[in-house]
């Protein structure tokens, strides 16, 4: 809300700096206004959970005040998050891990799938193109349960149970079949003459790939990255189902399930927790944002 | 979903072994990363012995903080390591479930009405502690808990959870009448208090609360969901229709809407914000509104002091309500039981029992006939009823004992689905009640195997 | 998956004669296999064997904590005959993904309109309208459960106490207890969360019709309407279809935003396949009628995938 209206002072006085006709400003000052809506709305929550966590719990219960603006500042949602919950020492950590992880292998693994389908010719790659296509359509909603079963299994070799490694393990199966279609859709606006040179200076494949594929396709490889990293650090089902240990938790699980206790609620705390647990994927966006966008087009829409 | 150690039925999907191998060849692949990675973070198998315990977050965060020092206290007399888990009280039952089925977890467990009867093979014998704690304090207020499909002791009853009304006697006071004693005066108060904006606040909604209050109703009424055999389905009477009718016009004529979404915090939230006139609630409610300094809109004046309990109401078939029993085992694949049982002991010791049962303000009322008449419960006038709710309360499955078809059918939420169904008129209470019958008969057909 | 029987083995030391065999079998890149061996064991370990698991939980009585036995159908007969909760799951998946799918396109073509016009600003609107998309859907979904809470709720407060509202007397909403208003509650934040996508998919679709078609456009005299509608819209249909099946399959089979704000009430009147799907599996501990009912969404999936890809094979003429 506060920042929508600093916006549009902003905007506005972005548009006098400009000497274009009247009726033109008055024009590109209509699309600024009929953003606003727009902003407002995809902001609304994230300034409810800001004004939020800076409550007491006394104004939050007071439900005659308006619950749009604060009369101080208190510190105590966030301290409560230290001294009762282990929010920072292992919901944040395990989250960072499990995410970046199984960001790593996902594009790896995603990396040579795509360059093989966009590039190489074998028998069967169509196939192989199809079944990305499929595995796609498989959803969590279809795996979760026996994944449950195969977790347990593999735990009688390696302790993966109610430990972030079972997470670790499952995301990639959602994270691969994306990152491959986004990849091959970028490697294959790569021109093949540049790799055939690579050939000829007598690189073997995988040498081309290194040298010379991916240093064009990095635009491509770090959309990939920051969308892993979102839908892993989004990821909530799984992390649901298969952990149990309050050490082992996500952000998002944590938050969810440790948070809203007994039959009394800290709203002031789970919304400080909701937005320590955004903060770093926005500032993550913040830095590459424009990598994002372009990278999701290239691979979307080519 | 059991493991595959113990899935008879796995043979179908090709032999048991050739899966084996598959998967075999699985960890081998995906695992060897993880396995390198995992040594380093796994905590060191062997050398020292640790006793985990596992319990569901208190409503009074206090009571936790006493257990957690006496499991701590106890941990360094006995040279182990301890460690002490909370979790919400409605994921108690997935984080049971998932150790179950992993054959892994903790060793103690906090459990529920009827867990010893739905886990009886995988929790441990307890009949020797369960006889020395009874006889040390006085005996067992009721005998039928805690007991497993064999009939042995599967856990030691900790405490019950009453659910007395918290009701605003200032509101009712206002408007001239005399506090509700029968369900038939809830509905005529609640009805005149709705009007003034203050409505009555019962769940009907996938809520522990809303469980346990729709049972006592329906026991009130003469109605029973299940025979005193605890294996025939009886679910489907006249009485218990007409609890339905009755719970249909309590939601229309002195309720709202939102009661269907409600969890178990909105009722408590909804009198300590000074909207709902009356809740049927553990005094959690009035502690937390003590706790968080809630106000009577427009005043200074604190709610809390307008708030009191009395006894839930009587219906025509009497005065009946349901609780909450808590009860601690131990998992049979713990490989502490020995310490475990030991520290069961050391916990259920009069001293430190007392000591819990303080901390707990009021909350937790003793299931050890020595502890009934607790000074604390006279410490506070507010808490008069807590020694004498018992005369009414009965335990999940009654008039049979708690037995994993009804915890199971508790922990799906059947009477609650019924109870809201019937009361926004999207069944007739007859219809509500057939189906779930149906559903209940499903259910009972599958233990009663 | 069908590869997976032609790949065993990969291609390792083998004779130039081997070799060539394989080439004249198997295509020039026969290393290709090496390439893709990774994720098709992936694939084959935690996708297809998982899914041939549920096919068969879903023919079991499999329950928590109790032994398994073989009971063929009679899974499915259940949820057809008895669960009536089933068809509500059908009902508001169908209506969750049409409803949500059409807002998200029609508000992100505008608001794609929109953004392509401004000169300023650019950069701090974009990533602002890509918040919610890049957020947390579990943690921003507690804030909308706040802002949508029955007695906390912003949005009464609001209809009670701000200006043009205060007129008339205005009833407290049960955003979340109310069972159709629960449903659009839910619809309303899976948009606010979609959306972002569409109008940045949108948009870098807008920038990427070519100038001089406009130009054209305008020489012939063209009004911006029908500019728009013979213009605009047809180039962009490839990448309307593509993030509509996109939206669609994540709509289709999404679960944090119903399991947070509602967790399927009131009365299981917003349940999803997922969400059911969870609340029988793991919280009833039914898991084989929960792998039961989540089947039922994979042939909804494909067939409506077949469906958009017809419909963009049909389109592909306007390609460049």
């Amino acid at each position: 809300m506060n920042s929508s209206v600093s916006m549009t002072t902003g905007g506005g006085a972005a548009v006098a700096e400009n000497k274009v006709p009247l009726w033109r400003r008055r024009k590109a000052m209509a699309n600024y206004i009929a953003l606003l809506p727009y902003l407002a709305f995809a902001l609304f929550p994230f300034y409810i959970i800001f004004i939020t966590s800076l409550k007491s719990k006394q104004e939050i219960n007071n439900l005659g005040k308006s619950p749009f603006w604060t009369r101080g500042i208190e510190w105590e949602n966030f301290t409560f998050l230290w001294t009762d919950t282990v929010f920072f020492e292992h919901w944040m950590i395990n989250t960072f891990i499990v995410t970046t992880v199984s960001t790593i292998i996902s594009v790896s693994i995603g990396i040579l799938a795509a360059y093989a389908l966009a590039r190489l010719r074998f028998k069967g790659v169509e196939a192989f193109g199809v079944a990305v296509f499929i595995t796609y359509l498989v959803p969590q909603t279809l795996l979760f349960l026996p994944l449950v079963d195969v977790i347990n299994f593999i735990d009688d070799f390696i302790p993966i149970r109610d430990t972030y490694w079972s997470l670790i393990l499952t995301y990639p199966t959602f994270l691969i079949p994306f990152v491959t279609w986004l990849l091959m859709g970028y490697f294959r606006t790569i021109p093949f003459e540049v790799e055939e040179c690579a050939y000829l200076d007598g690189c073997t494949r995988l040498g081309a790939l290194f040298r010379v594929v991916l240093p064009m396709a990095i635009p491509g490889i770090i959309c990939a990255i920051l969308f892993s990293y979102t839908l892993s650090w989004n990821e909530f089902l799984y992390s649901l189902v298969f952990i149990q240990d309050e050490h082992a938790k996500t952000v998002s699980v944590g938050v969810f399930t440790e948070l809203i206790r007994g039959d009394i609620y800290f709203w002031g705390s789970l919304m400080a927790a909701c937005m320590l647990g955004t903060v770093p994927i926005v500032i993550l966006y913040g830095f590459l944002m424009d990598y994002y966008t372009s990278g999701l087009t290239q691979g979307a829409i080519k | 979903m059991t493991k595959s150690k113990n899935g008879p039925g796995t043979e179908l999907l090709g032999s048991d072994s050739s899966r084996r191998g598959f998967l075999k060849g699985t960890a081998a692949v995906t695992g060897g990363l993880a396995g390198i990675l995992a040594t380093g973070v796994a905590p060191a198998v062997g050398q020292e012995r640790e006793l985990k315990m596992l319990v569901n977050s208190h409503f009074v965060p206090a009571a936790d903080a006493e257990l957690k020092r006496q499991l701590e206290e106890f941990g360094k007399a006995e040279g182990v390591k301890v460690r002490f888990d909370r979790v919400a009280h409605l994921q108690l039952p997935a984080v049971l479930a998932g150790e179950v089925q992993g054959q892994k977890g903790h060793d103690i467990i906090s459990t529920r009405d009827g867990n010893a009867h739905l886990y009886s093979k995988h929790l441990v014998n307890v009949d020797d502690i369960y006889e020395k704690i009874g006889a040390a304090g006085g005996g067992w207020t009721n005998n039928e808990f805690g007991k497993g499909r064999d009939g042995s002791q599967k856990t030691i009853p900790w405490y019950f959870i009453s659910f007395p009304i918290a009701i605003r006697t200032d509101l009712v006071a206002e408007i001239g009448e005399n506090l509700p004693d029968t369900w038939d005066d809830v509905l005529r108060i609640g009805t005149k208090l709705k009007a003034k904006g203050h409505p009555v606040g019962i769940q009907l909604s996938h809520g522990a609360d809303s469980n346990w209050i729709l049972r006592g109703m329906l026991w009130s009424w003469g109605g029973k969901m299940v025979e005193a055999d605890s294996k025939t389905v009886a679910i489907n009477s006249k009485e218990a229709i007409d609890c339905m009718k009755f719970v249909a016009s309590l939601y229309k004529d002195a309720m709202q809407p939102e009661v269907l979404a409600w969890d178990d915090r909105n009722n408590n939230v909804c009198l300590a914000s000074g909207k709902c006139s009356m809740i049927l609630n553990p005094v959690s409610a009035y502690r937390s509104a003590v706790r968080d300094e809630a106000l009577i809109q427009g005043t200074d004046r604190p709610v809390h002091q307008v708030i009191n309990h009395i006894m839930p109401p009587k219906g025509p078939a009497g005065r009946h309500m349901a609780a909450a029993h808590q009860s601690v085992g131990i998992w049979k694949f713990s490989k502490n039981v020995d310490i475990a049982k030991k520290f069961l002991e050391y916990h259920f010791a009069p001293a430190n029992a007392e000591k819990h049962l303080q901390a707990s303000a009021g909350y937790n009322q003793p299931l050890l006939k020595s502890n009934a008449l607790h000074p604390l419960y006279a410490s506070n006038s507010k808490y008069y009823f807590a020694p004498f709710i018992g005369w009414y309360t009965h335990a999940l499955g009654w008039p049979g004992v708690p037995t994993a078809a009804a915890q199971t059918i508790w922990d799906q939420y059947l009477l609650p689905d019924a109870a809201a169904a019937a009361a926004t008129g999207k069944a007739t209470p007859e219809e509500a009640i057939k189906k779930l019958e149906k559903q209940m008969t499903r259910i009972y057909k599958r233990f009663n195997k | 998956m069908a590869t997976a029987s032609e790949v065993e083995g990969g291609v390792r030391n083998t004779s130039p004669g081997v070799r060539s065999f394989l080439r004249r079998n198997l295509g020039p890149d026969t290393d290709g296999y090496l390439f893709v061996l990774p994720s098709i064991v992936m694939v084959l370990c935690l996708i297809v064997y998982p899914f041939g698991l549920a096919v068969y939980f879903s023919m079991s009585d499999a329950f928590i904590g109790e032994p398994m036995e073989f009971i063929g159908l009679e899974n499915f007969v259940y949820i057809f005959e008895e669960d009536d909760i089933f068809l509500l799951v059908i009902r508001n998946t169908i209506l969750f993904a049409v409803i949500s799918v059409v807002c998200k396109v029609v508000l992100g073509l505008l608001c794609a309109l929109l953004l392509q016009r401004i000169t300023h600003l650019k950069r701090f609107l974009r990533g602002a309208m890509l918040l919610p998309f890049v957020a947390p859907t579990a943690l921003t979904t507690l804030g909308w459960w706040l802002i949508l809470d029955p007695t906390y709720s912003h949005i009464n407060w609001i209809l009670q106490n701000t200006f043009p509202f205060t007129l008339f007397e205005i009833r407290d909403y049960q955003f979340l207890g109310e069972p159709t208003l629960a449903l659009g509650s839910v619809i309303f934040v899976n948009i606010w969360r979609g959306l972002p996508f569409f109008i940045i998919t949108i948009l870098a679709g807008l920038m990427s019709i070519p100038d001089h078609l406009y130009e054209a456009a305008d020489i012939d005299g063209a009004s911006t309407w029908q500019k728009f509608w013979k213009i605009t819209l047809p180039l962009l249909k490839p990448v309307l279809a593509i993030i509509i099946l996109f939206s669609t399959i994540f709509t289709l089979a999404d679960f944090n935003i119903v399991y947070v704000l509602t967790r399927g009430g009131p009365m299981n009147e917003t349940h999803l396949f997922a969400t059911y799907s969870f609340t029988l599996g793991i919280l009833n501990h039914e898991v084989g009628l929960g792998a039961a009912i989540s089947l039922f969404l994979f042939p909804m999936m494909v067939l409506f995938v077949i469906f958009l890809l017809r419909m963009v094979r049909r389109d592909s003429a306007y390609e460049l």
